[in-house]
């Protein structure tokens, strides 16, 4: 006898998150979801946000590793609230594990949050965690041929990073060719290109996000 | 990605079915994966292998159906196959697409006694 189920695989999480999702907006708490390999400088380009926004706007933080609370230590030194969360060999974050760490922060007047995913640029493509955009970073001296290689993430993003500018005159990275394969894969993608070295290209970023609240 | 955590899911989702229609065995199990969902087949079914080992699973047929990538094109309408990821319109140029299918992940259906 044939049973229809008709159901997606990863229903359970689909659904938190969207509850999720409903609280934080009701609440107007815009949130990202920032996705990027290992070292891209997810964490870096966080530090030097907060540092610029921390009196414009209230931030609280979710940070994602399988180890380790070094992430959120460096957050809460600006003076950022920051959860830390260890998947303990996990390579992503799910939509419980964030309404778990929203129970611990104080959410009553926050305007962003920012979770910033286990480094990894195939899983958490998959997982909505409840945020209102995706942001992927991606650094120069990975190569420009990860969108190509990876193109999931970055046709399930709404906004791409390029990091550490500064060192494009030491590589070969084809910047003008990354922008190309980004927008081929994701026509409506915002691409940021900035250095937390330098601080190229911060403003532009900052200036995007305080337009971003809800 | 993790064919394993993505099966362990997919029996929860059949040990619930299990409870409310009240049976023991399952003969086929029918999936649809999408082409840009993340999960290999072949990947899925040897997860499939190890995990169903001593479950109402175990000795069932799991079928995968692959889902095309397909999108249409908001500006003339029709509809076509994405292919090498390219999010544009082959009739018109347009880039306004919006993804029909190809990021499926679903428990279809079962066969039962």
């Amino acid at each position: 006898m044939k049973l229809t189920i008709d159901s997606p695989i990863l229903k359970a999480n689909s659904d938190s998150a969207i509850e999720t999702r409903k609280l934080l907006s009701e609440k107007k708490i815009f949130a990202l979801n920032l996705l990027s390999s290992p070292g891209a400088g997810k964490t870096t380009i966080l530090e030097r946000t907060l540092i610029i926004l921390r009196d414009k706007i209230k931030i609280a933080v979710i940070e994602g590793d399988l180890q380790t609370s070094r992430d959120a230590e460096r957050i809460e030194k600006i003076g950022i609230p920051a959860i830390q969360i260890n998947t303990d060999g996990g390579c992503h974050l799910n939509a419980s594990m964030i309404q778990c760490a929203l129970k611990k922060l104080d959410i009553s007047e926050l305007e962003v949050l920012f979770i910033e995913n286990v480094g990894n640029l195939v899983c958490p493509a998959a997982y909505d965690l409840g945020e209102h955009k995706k942001v992927t970073v991606l650094s120069i001296p990975e190569g420009d041929d990860k969108p190509v290689k990876y193109p999931t993430i970055f046709i399930r993003s709404q906004v791409v990073i390029i990091n550490k500018i500064d060192l494009l005159p030491f590589t070969d990275f084809n910047l003008k060719q990354v922008k190309e394969d980004l927008y081929r894969l994701n026509p409506n993608l915002t691409i940021f290109e900035l250095s937390c070295k330098t601080g190229e290209g911060l403003n532009q970023w900052t200036d995007w996000l305080c337009l971003q609240r809800l | 990605m993790h064919e394993l955590s993505i099966m362990q899911s997919i029996f929860e989702i059949i040990n619930t079915q299990a409870s409310l229609h009240n049976f023991k065995k399952i003969n086929k199990i029918k999936l649809k994966i999408g082409e840009i969902a993340g999960v290999l087949p072949d990947s899925l079914l040897f997860s499939f292998e190890i995990l169903s080992k001593g479950t109402i699973t175990e000795g069932a047929n799991l079928e995968i159906e692959e889902i095309a990538l397909t999108g249409r094109c908001e500006e003339c309408k029709s509809e076509f196959r994405i292919e090498d990821y390219c999010y544009q319109c082959p009739r018109c140029k347009s880039f306004k697409i919006t993804e029909l299918t190809g990021s499926e992940l679903l428990i279809d259906s079962l066969e039962i006694d």
